[in-house]
């Protein structure tokens, strides 16, 4: 009844993946858009927020998606 | 009517929590502690019955094993998974103990097996709150952010925990920095200077990140379809505030099609919590894969 691990939920870690990767391009520009606020910091928290934001999650989602690739979404064998 | 009226006129106020108990307990205060309650009178009889060895008996209970073999074989188990590390249960020193000969004929489900009660409760308390929003007047405390941003916590406090007893601290820092490597020098120093610290904030970050990415998605799912339904019922009511025919045939078409789909989105919700738990937990303890 049970499958082989790793093997289901393909689509379901593809959409963790992708949640996470927007939330990881999202929050850091609200963080830095807030911080302009309450510190009257702008547009610097913006720009941080932004190459945080955009750089750092786009290269994070990359990474990811190779390390999922390089394992085919599978757990390495025993052997 | 007239005690009906204010519910049909304002489609958020229902959905919000309030005090039952003079100014002190909430409605949604005893919802929890009625969820925990019910999930404890089904745990306990069934984990009775299935500890004598037998088979359940009964529609019932075979249909909440049925529910809780598949959160063990389709959810739990194939996210959480022990990769290469049961070779570490060979040393001389566990070699004989009962975890590690375990660990060694079952390695693949060694350490899912670890998680699997704690997944069935999250699970079938969330049902529950989801559920308790579907008996009129009463509600979801799934619906509340202050509900599911602690049952996220809790995963959070679960999911690092767990990494930083298998990784260890430095395993655990080491799993949030990439090893990135380039064919030429010039672009090696910008992935080490610039790319690597970015992805290590970003991944850190995100650690924290997932645990909101559940809370929210609950909340906002559960919230939504509440004041969905509670759009829908105000159809009841006419411009002049007051109860008419057609809206009223409406209101109920609607809401019953609508109290269907929650009723799937009840389940569906419960199911996609211990879903990105899982795999949450599966990616965090196994960070290589």
């Amino acid at each position: 009844m049970s499958r082989p691990p790793g093997n289901s939920g393909g689509d379901a870690k593809s959409l963790a993946l992708i949640s996470t990767a927007v939330a990881q391009m999202v929050v850091p520009i609200l963080v830095g858009v807030w911080l302009d606020d309450r510190y009257g910091w702008s547009p610097w928290g913006l720009v941080a927020g932004t190459v945080l934001g955009f750089g750092g999650g786009f290269a994070s989602l990359v990474w990811v998606s190779r390390k999922q690739n390089r394992h085919g979404g599978t757990p390495p064998s025993d052997t | 009517m007239q005690t009906l009226t204010p519910l049909f006129a304002d489609a958020v106020a229902h959905v919000l929590d309030e005090y039952w108990v003079s100014n002190v307990v909430t409605k949604y205060q005893i919802l929890v502690v009625a969820a925990a309650a019910i999930v404890l009178l089904l745990m306990i009889p069934l984990a009775r019955r299935v500890s004598t060895g037998e088979p359940v008996r009964g529609p019932f209970w075979n249909l909440l094993e049925a529910i809780l073999m598949y959160v063990r074989d389709e959810v739990v188990r194939p996210n959480i998974h022990s990769g290469h590390d049961h070779h570490t249960f060979h040393s001389d020193t566990e070699e004989h103990s009962h975890e590690a000969e375990r660990a060694y004929r079952d390695p693949q489900h060694y350490l899912a097996d670890k998680y699997v009660p704690l997944m069935w409760t999250v699970f079938l308390f969330i049902l529950t709150c989801n559920l308790l929003g579907m008996i009129p007047f009463l509600g979801s405390p799934t619906a509340s952010i202050s509900v599911t941003l602690v049952l996220a916590g809790v995963m959070f406090v679960v999911i690092t925990g767990s990494a930083l007893m298998r990784l260890g601290p430095v395993g655990y820092v080491k799993s949030f920095i990439p090893v990135l490597k380039a064919d030429n020098l010039p672009m090696q120093v910008f992935l080490t200077v610039f790319i690597v610290p970015l992805i290590a904030v970003i991944e850190f970050a995100g650690s924290i990140l997932r645990a909101g990415i559940l809370a929210i998605r609950l909340f906002a799912n559960l919230f939504a379809g509440h004041v969905a339904l509670g759009v829908i019922f105000a159809f009841a009511l006419g411009a002049n505030g007051v109860l008419n025919a057609g809206g009223g045939v409406a209101a109920v078409v609607l809401g019953t099609a609508l109290s269907m789909l929650e009723l799937f989105v009840a389940f569906l919700q419960a199911f996609v919590f211990t879903l990105l738990s899982s795999i949450f937990l599966g990616m965090q303890l196994n960070p290589e894969h």
